[in-house]
């Protein structure tokens, strides 16, 4: 039976995400309009805007469907659903109890960073498949960052995985019980940041945001999508935000662990949250980089800065015989 | 290396003033449900022709002085000689008076110049129309706006002609109670 009770567990895990993606906009939307000393959504839900995310999905879905004339037809329309899914698997490898994950690998890191990069591909089929100049220079950008960004990303979690000595999500996780509040002393600090400026790059954010320079590409690779699909990609830019929330919760913050008075699930739901807010109080603090200096600041700081990071892990690792 | 020092500095100061903004009250209200109170010397509204409340009569004696000042031209009035006024201010009336209100530049010389406080800007956020007849303000609407300036005191602008006068009499050293044209 354990493939019905991964089958529930997968359809509960997806449902509850899709609903956490429509929310996490309102809750951009909230946060956003904080930083800015406005209200943000309110009447719709009345209290304070919670019907909102609601409203936007049943607004998107009534919304014309145009598909330009010149597009390529099939990887146009496949792009959006590209985008959505491999962010939404990276879902499944995320522990929410020692043994409660949709899929249980030993290697569930590598599996997850697999995946979270595919969104790299509905961005740049959609690019692609537009037939728009725009589009096209923005998904090249989306390439040239992630490409840039994925070495100092990946180096950065080899240090959990080097300490705990495995890429098994749940052994990470169970490695710091007993650690202090983020993690092992000094190396592990200096890898979150790195790791967590990297997300940004990688998920786009600002101030890496370099995609979507409406001066200079008018918005980003989704120029030519309208109505649902338009929306998908949102949806797949938010997903996979929070799935790597969800990574940086379990690999640096501690996952499910946490004081006894709230279930482990709860404690990982509120540590992805605090993730993703801090994501929102760097979009709203910064500018965008330009596109040289995001990638200088890749290639000149934080890929040296996490190679002797990793060298120092190992070391640490050698000498205490941790793993 | 200076400047990573300063930009690793300068980072954590942006995210500082964001978190004190975080924690600031709104500065927008949510407006149909929440109005902010309009100024005193609000000079954004839309026009009015006094009524007298005591004998019911128009304040408007038809002098045309508004519509000669008007730098948008926007303004006309037809005079007609009539029975005098109850109240005594005049035996002159507007025939027609319109105020093409979608040229209108706020300039709120109009007010300033009439003898009898008769036009008035209300104290009310300008209706919004679809068409632009709806900015056409005929003498009918006028009077009008002026019926519910009776009804609505509050709505009444700070501004009349006799009020602006006396300031600008005082700001230029000139002795109050010199305006002939000024009714008591």
């Amino acid at each position: 039976m354990s493939w019905l009770f991964a089958a529930l567990l997968s359809v509960t895990v997806i449902a509850v995400a899709m609903t956490c993606v429509a929310y996490l906009t309102w809750i951009e939307r909230k946060i956003a309009a904080r930083f800015q000393n406005r209200i943000g959504p309110y009447f719709v839900g009345y209290p304070h805007g919670w019907l909102q995310p609601l409203a936007d999905v049943a607004k998107l879905i009534v919304k014309e469907d145009i598909t330009p004339r010149d597009v390529d037809r099939v990887l146009y329309n496949l792009a959006p659903v590209l985008a959505v899914v491999p962010a939404l698997l990276g879902f499944a490898f995320i522990p929410f109890l020692p043994g409660w994950a949709v899929v249980v690998h030993p290697y569930s890191m590598l599996f997850f960073l697999a995946f979270a990069s595919l969104t790299l591909l509905g961005v740049f089929a959609a690019g692609w498949s537009s037939n728009n100049k725009y589009a096209l220079i923005s998904s090249l950008r989306m390439v040239a960052m992630l490409v840039s960004y994925e070495i100092p990303l990946l180096l950065a979690l080899m240090v959990p995985a080097l300490m705990a000595g495995s890429f098994n999500l749940v052994e990470i996780v169970e490695f710091q019980r007993g650690l202090p509040f983020l993690l092992y002393p000094g190396i592990g600090q200096v890898s979150f940041a790195i790791f967590f400026i990297a997300t940004l790059a990688e998920s786009n954010k600002s101030p890496f945001d370099l995609i979507e320079a409406e001066s200079e590409l008018i918005a980003a690779y989704n120029v030519e999508y309208t109505g649902m699909k338009f929306a998908l990609f949102y949806a797949g830019e938010y997903a996979h935000t929070f799935a790597i929330s969800g990574l940086a919760a379990t690999v640096f913050l501690g996952g499910y662990l946490g004081p006894a008075f709230l279930p482990g699930p709860v404690w990982l739901v509120l540590k992805m949250l605090a993730v993703f807010v801090l994501v929102l109080w760097v979009r709203w603090s910064f500018l965008r980089l330009r596109i040289d200096h995001a990638l200088a600041l890749n290639w000149k700081i934080l890929f040296p800065l996490s190679l002797v990071n990793l060298l120092v892990a190992a070391w640490w690792v050698v000498t205490r015989g941790a793993a | 290396m200076a400047s990573l020092g300063s930009t690793i500095f300068g980072s954590f100061n942006a995210m500082g003033t964001t978190f004190r903004n975080f924690f600031r009250r709104a500065t927008t209200i949510q407006y149909p449900k929440v109005q902010r109170p309009i100024p005193r010397q609000w000079r954004g509204g839309t026009f009015a022709l006094t009524i007298d409340p005591a004998t019911n009569e128009e304040n408007c004696i038809g002098c045309r002085l508004c519509e000669y000042i008007c730098p948008s031209q926007i303004i006309h009035v037809t005079l007609r000689k009539g029975d005098k006024r109850e109240n005594g201010v005049g035996a002159t009336y507007a025939d027609e008076f319109t105020l093409d209100f979608e040229a209108c530049m706020q300039c709120e010389l109009c007010v300033q110049v009439c003898p009898t406080d008769a036009i008035v800007m209300t104290r009310s956020l300008a209706d919004c129309t679809y068409t632009r007849e709806g900015l056409f303000l005929s003498k009918e609407r006028l009077l009008d706006h002026g019926r519910t300036l009776i009804e609505r005191p509050d709505d009444t602008s700070f501004a009349t002609g006799t009020r602006l006068r006396e300031w600008t009499a005082a700001s230029r050293g000139v002795q109050k109670g010199n305006d002939e044209g000024a009714p008591a």
